[in-house]
Formats: C-alpha cells, structure tokens, sequence
C-alpha cells in the first residue's frame, strides 16, 4: 500500500480525491487544508505520495512543496489545480513535484494521474 | 549504447574462421611436409654413402692384405676397415629394419624402415648378399684378434676378396637402387607439398574473395538501406502538413525539420539555432518565459510526461508572424511535445506545430451565429407567446409606422422650429409603436424603440439641427426594418402551422382573437412599477369585430391601460392609507349599442384625476402664460391629457411619461368618427369611454 497525503483547502475536492482512492493500491493517511498542515502531517505520517493544491491560506502550495523536498526528496508530488496560471504550475513542477492535474478532473482522470505518477513504484 | 548484431555479422564471421583454419592446416601440413623433406634428404644422402661405402670396404680390404706384417700399418688398415664395415653394416640394418646409425657429422640418425616396392626389394637382395659377405669380414676380425698368422690370414682374406669381387659391383648397383629409389621418394613427395600449397593458397583466395565479396555486398545493401530511409525521412519532412522538428538538451532546434515549418514561422533557416530566438518574435515575452520553463521541465526525467500536458502553454497560442512583405499577420498555433527517450535517456522534444487559425477563426464564426441564433430564439420564443392574428397586425401596422417615420425623415424642412415638429411627429409614432410591442411581449421590439426615442429625446434638447443630424435615425430606423421582416419571416412560417389558420371568413369569428395579452400587459407594468392591478374584459370576446377595428380597440385599450396603470392606481401602500383594497382594478368593457355603434370603457379604481397637477405640470411646461392655466376649468385642464408633449408622470419609462400616447388615441378615434369622454371623481374612479361608429355589420356571436 502506498500512502497518500491530500492537500487542498477545499473539503469537497479532497472528500474527492479520498473517494477515488477507495479500493486502489494507496491509501489515504492524511488530509490537510493548508501548507503548515501539511508539513506537520508529513512528518507524522511519511507519505509516499501527495495531491496538492496550489493556492491555499497560510502557506502556498509552492512554498509547501519546497519544505517538502527539503524533508523527503523523492515524494511523488502531484500538482492538482485550476488552470489560471500555466506559469504557477510549471514553477511547481521545477521545485520539485513530479506532474500536474488540471481542476475540475474527473475520477477516472485521477486515477489515470496517480497511476502513472507511482509507475515502476513497489508496492 | 550499442548492441551487437551476431546475426547480422554471422556470415563474415564464419568466413574469416574458415579462413583461418585452412591457413593454419596449410602451414601445419607445410611445416610436417618440409620435416619429412628434411628426413628423406638425409636418407638419401645416407644410401649415397652405402654407395661410397661398398667400394671403400673392398680398398680397406686391399689395403689391409697389403700391410699385413708390417705391424704399425696393419692396425691402421684394420681399424679403417673395421670402421668402413661397422658404418656400412649399421646404416643397411637401419634402412631395412628402421633404427639409429652414425650420421656424417657422427651424430646418431634414426631412420625409417624403407617400405617403397623398389627400395625395400633392393635391400633385401643387399641384405642376402650381405650376409655371407658380413660373416666373413666377422670371421677375419675375430681370428686376427685370436693373433692368427699372417698366412692363414692372407687364406681368409683371398676367400673374402674373392666374395668380395663377385659382388661388389651388384651391391653397389643395389645401393644405387636405393639412392634413386629415396631420391625419387623425396622428389614426389615435394611435388605433392607444392601441390598442396598451391591448393591451400588458391582455397585461401578464393576465401578471401568470398569474404570480400561478401561483406562489399553487405556494405553496398545497408547503404542502399540507410540511403532509402534517408529519402523517406526527407519525404516525410518534406509532406507533412505539420512543423516538425527536434529541440536538443541544449535547448538547439535539430538539423532536420519539416519544409512546412518554415512556412509556418515565415523564416528561412532554423535548423542549429536556439529555440528561444525562434519564439522570441512571434509570441509575448511573459509567454515566452512560461514556454521555455515548460521546456526544460521535459528534459527533466523526474516528471512524468503524460501528467504535463496540462501545463503546456503553447496550445492554440495566438502569434503575430511577419510576412515577406514585412506585414504581420495573426495566427494561431499550437504546438505538442513529446519525448524523444533511448534506453531511459531523453535525448530530444519532438515538437509539432500545427496552424490551427483557420479552426480558431470558424470557431469564432461559430459562437458568432450562435449567438445570432439565440437572438433569434429570442425573437421567437416571444412571438410563440403573442397571439398570431394579432402578431401579424403588429407587423403590418409596425410597417406602416416605419414608412410614416420615413416619409416624415425624408420631408424637406425649413427652420428649427420644422426639426423640432418633425421629432415630435415621428415621435408620436415610435411611441405607439414600443407601447404596442411592450404589451405583445416583444421586448427587443420595445428595446429597439426605445432607443429610437432616446436618440429622438437627445436630438430635442440639441441647439441647433441639421439635417445631418437625422442619418443616425435612418439607421436605426433600417435596423427596426429588417427587423421586422425578420419577425414577419417567422410569423408567416408559424402561421403555416397554425391549426387557426382558416378561411378568410372564419378569420372573422371573434372567438379566434384573444385578449390575453391586455392582462398580460397590465401584469407586467404594474410589477414593474411595484402596483398590484386586476383586470377584468367585459364583451371583448362575445363581440365579433373585423380585423381594423379589433386593432384600434386593441391599441386604445393599451394606452388607457398604461395610463390607468401608471397615472390612475395607487401603490399598495398608498391604497391602503386610504383604506382601499391594496389591489387595484381595470374593467374593461365593450359594448354594441343598439345603434350599432361600439362602446368600450375603461374605468380603473385609482386616484382619479388630480386638476390640481395637471395645472401645475401646465404652469411648468411654460407652453401657456400662467395667467391661461389659471383661468382653465377642470375639465379643459382634463383635456390636457390629450395635448401632444404633455405628461405628468415622475418618471420616464417606456410604460408611461413620454407625453404622448394618449393623443394619439385621440386623434385615432376621431379619425375613425369617433367620440371620447372621461369622468372621474378625486380618489376613487377614473373612466374613460369611447363611442366608435362600426363600419362592419357586426352580429353577436352565437
């Protein structure tokens, strides 16, 4: 089992990403609603992969990406977001997560993302 | 990384095998032969001494009965004999049975057996000669050694030397035998070595030819191969609709590229240049950015292509390439990117450009028309609502306005004082027409109206006018035209449809008209006034009417109903301050009289008319001298009401307060012989009655 982080300030898209997840390879051992959140759940729970939003209150989802290399490099990031601003994704991309989702996105979508995303992973 | 391709290169590998190993056996047989050469030259030059050997023993002999009793003498001769017999004895049993004898540099030789048919027959016939020959020469050696005396010796010796004449000639001829018979041996056997070098250099060759051969062909088949491949791919670059081409980690575009590139950038060259100067002309500098960022990103083989395609920022990009001619021209493009991966390793990005601004540009066209067809929905859904027979009466009246305002456009004028007529004349007509359109629904007909009265309003209040001044309303004027033929298109289609649509008699029957949109109308001035008003018609249906006068009974009830509306019923509020009903009521009715006349009322239970405000609104306008409006009696400040320009309404909408409306109707009852009269009383009632001649016989219905 992989363990997934979500983080999202938005309760509907991460109930979103949880459900997608039901009956998957990984499983969901944390939530967050900002980047400070995050950083402490991490740390808790070392999760191998994570969803995150990148406009967020408190700390942004870039910022929260940075920290989160700092603590484990090789966590697989995935970039879930509206697509206002290309330049902000691709910025996320080079800081370190591995791909990018664009909101709204649908079940099968993300599954396709987080398939890919944790390819040639072991289980 | 390379990989080797045994199969490929089996065929060359067996060939330089086999033409190793048949050099290697070549040399081999080579090295073995020229031994055995080696070993028959000794051979024959040891039956040559057998030959030498023969004629010496039988000096030796002589030498020996010579120097018999000369003691010194006799001893040398006998060691030279014995010698010359050993050697010669020695040399014949090695020849005929194989084994060792002293070489000429007195080394131990081995010889072999000598098996040829000629060879062996000579020694054996040596050999029987030899024999009694060999035991004789024992017998002297053994006697002299016993110390026999010289007599006796010289007895042995006669005897030997007798032997010794008898056959010293055959066993000579024998050893000749021999030689020739080695020497011939040998000579066959070189021959058979040079034949054997000839065949293995000519197999060598021809090996090597073969090799050669084989490999040129392979050689002249993979450039035939790669030189197709090389044509394909400059086909294929020089076919495709796309611009292709390749950007290298360097962030260079390949050498290679499709031809339909450069029509694509109109530009020369590309190929070897920095793909950031390819871009940097023709898109935003903030996109261009964005755009090299998304690049770099695809070299990085942490991030997974599929999950970037979102992000690509070049997809139906608007770009401004310059012509030949130096003119810019708008495109779009979009642009796709994959990678070009070898064993894990991104070597380049395949971009694909494609000129999608024909798609873009038909896509706009497409939201254009849709757009003009929800306008159209618009338009019809509103004329689904109205009532057809009273539709197609308002697009035949709405012409008629049309053509009265243009005749009043087109009329020559003389002054200010004639402009101004003119925008109060047509004025009275795009009233009437929006207060029509606005009671059957059609709400882009009012719209348009309105703005008609707007620019009339606006050209009023001007200083000075010209007729130039008009041309904005010919334009509008031409839009209300087309339409209206638009709307008259669809009434025409609808009517086709139309389970009314009968004959021309029945389009007499009164029961096919409907009055609906009189309550319709009220309902929707008063909401937006924020008055709530019943209607109630009286004999609108039970009598029949022909086509005229159902439209002038139609328009007059529309204007006295927003008059009633608007002028006569109270807010609710107010209403109930004076304790009424917070709704109001309209009646409205028709009546044949008996003298075949048609009355209709239109009575409202409001305010009534306040004289009092009608004198004030008189005194405003300044139209009349105070002193006039003050000497005016109630009921000539009434007929105000019906004075072209005279409103009392607070606010100017399209329901009420243009100040006309009313003499319209006016002037429409008394064109048609008509009498009009009001009565009303302060806060209660306000009723309006017209008396119309009817032209048409008209019965009651059944």
């Amino acid at each position: 089992m992989l363990k997934l982080m979500i983080v999202d300030d938005s309760n509907i898209i991460r109930r979103k990403i949880e459900r997608a997840q039901q009956g998957s390879h990984i499983q969901v051992v944390a939530t967050a609603r900002n980047g400070n959140d995050a950083l402490a759940e991490f740390k808790k729970h070392q999760p191998d992969v994570v969803t995150m939003d990148l406009t967020m209150p408190e700390m942004d989802g870039i910022e929260c990406i940075e920290e989160l290399m700092k603590l484990n490099p090789e966590t697989l990031i995935l970039v879930i977001s509206a697509l206002s601003d290309k330049a902000t994704g691709i910025e996320a991309l080079h800081k370190g997560a591995r791909g990018f989702l664009c909101k709204p996105f649908d079940e099968e979508k993300l599954g396709n993302a987080l398939k890919e995303l944790t390819e040639g992973l072991h289980v | 990384m390379f990989k080797l391709d045994y199969g490929k290169y089996k065929g060359i590998i067996i060939s330089v095998a086999l033409f190793l190993l048949l050099d290697a056996s070549v040399l081999m047989l080579n090295f073995y032969i020229s031994f055995e050469i080696a070993e028959d030259a000794n051979s024959v030059n040891l039956a040559g001494r057998q030959r030498m050997l023969s004629q010496r023993m039988v000096k030796s002999l002589y030498d020996f009965k010579e120097s018999l009793g000369e003691i010194d003498e006799e001893q040398r001769a006998l060691t030279e004999l014995k010698l010359t017999y050993n050697l010669f004895d020695r040399t014949l049993t090695a020849f005929a049975e194989g084994g060792t004898t002293t070489g000429a540099d007195n080394q131990n030789v081995s010889l072999e057996q000598i098996t040829t048919a000629n060879g062996a027959e000579a020694l054996k016939t040596a050999q029987d000669i030899w024999t009694p020959y060999s035991s004789r020469f024992q017998e002297i050696f053994s006697r002299y050694d016993q110390g026999i005396n010289d007599e006796q010796m010289q007895v042995l010796l006669a005897d030997l030397m007798i032997y010794a004449k008898a056959n010293n000639l055959e066993l000579l001829k024998l050893m000749n035998i021999l030689t020739v018979d080695l020497e011939q041996y040998a000579a066959s056997k070189a021959t058979r070595l040079r034949m054997i070098q000839t065949v293995g250099i000519s197999l060598a060759v021809l090996n090597f030819l073969l090799i050669m051969f084989h490999f040129l062909r392979q050689l002249r088949e993979s450039d035939v191969k790669i030189e197709a491949a090389r044509k394909e791919t400059t086909d294929i670059l020089n076919t495709v609709n796309e611009g292709l081409f390749l950007i290298r980690p360097d962030m260079t575009v390949g050498l290679q590229h499709s031809r339909q590139l450069l029509d694509i950038f109109g530009i020369d060259s590309v190929a070897a240049q920095p793909v950031e100067r390819l871009l940097k002309d023709i898109i935003s500098e903030k996109d261009l950015k964005t755009a090299m960022g998304f690049i770099e990103l695809l070299f990085n083989d942490r991030i997974k292509e599929k999950l970037t395609g979102d992000l690509n920022p070049l997809q139906g990009i608007e770009v401004n390439i310059a012509d030949q001619s130096g003119r810019y021209h708008t495109k779009y493009l979009n642009f796709d990117f994959a990678r070009v991966s070898n064993q894990g390793v991104i070597d380049e990005i395949l971009v694909t450009v494609t000129d999608i601004t024909q798609q873009v540009n038909l896509e706009k066209e497409l939201a254009a028309s849709k757009a003009s067809s929800e306008q159209q929905m618009e338009m019809l859904t509103s004329i689904l609502h109205a009532n057809p027979s009273v539709l197609k009466a308002f697009v035949q009246e709405a012409y008629k306005n049309f053509e009265r305002i243009n005749d009043e456009l087109k009329r020559p004028e003389k002054g200010q004082y004639q402009y101004l007529d003119k925008i109060q004349a047509i004025f009275t007509i795009i009233h009437k027409f929006k207060g029509e359109a606005s009671a059957l629904n059609l709400d882009r007909f009012a719209a348009m109206a309105h703005d008609f009265e707007t620019s009339l309003t606006n050209l009023r209040n001007r200083d000075k006018l010209t007729g130039n001044d008009f041309l904005d309303l010919a334009v509008q004027l031409d839009k209300l035209f087309s339409y209206t033929d638009a709307v008259q298109q669809l009434v025409e289609r609808l009517a086709q449809f139309s389970e009314s649509r009968k004959s021309d008699k029945a389009s007499l029957l009164q029961s096919e008209r409907n009055w609906d949109h009189l309550s319709h109308l009220v309902q929707t001035i008063s909401t937006r006034q924020g008055k709530k008003i019943q209607l109630a018609t009286c004999g609108l249906n039970e009598n029949l009417l022909d086509d005229d006068m159902a439209n002038m009974i139609n328009n007059i009830c529309i204007q006295f109903l927003r008059n009633a509306v608007s002028h006569g019923i109270e807010s609710p509020l107010e209403r109930q301050r004076q304790r009424k009903s917070p709704t109001g009521r309209i009646d409205i009715r028709l009546v044949n009289l008996n003298s075949g006349d048609i009355e209709l009322t239109v009575e409202d239970d409001g305010q009534g008319i306040d004289c009092n405000v009608l004198r004030q609104k008189a005194l405003e306008s300044g139209r009349w001298s105070p002193d006039l409006v003050n000497s005016w009696s109630n009921r000539q400040l009434i007929g105000l009401i019906f004075k072209p320009g005279f409103s009392t309404a607070e606010k100017l909408s399209e329901d009420a307060g243009r100040g006309i409306g009313m003499d319209v109707i006016k002037q429409q009852i008394q064109g048609a012989g008509g009498k009009l009269s009001v009565a009303h009383r302060s806060g209660r009632f306000c009723r309006f009655t017209v008396t119309i001649p009817q032209t048409i016989s008209a019965q009651v219905a059944a």
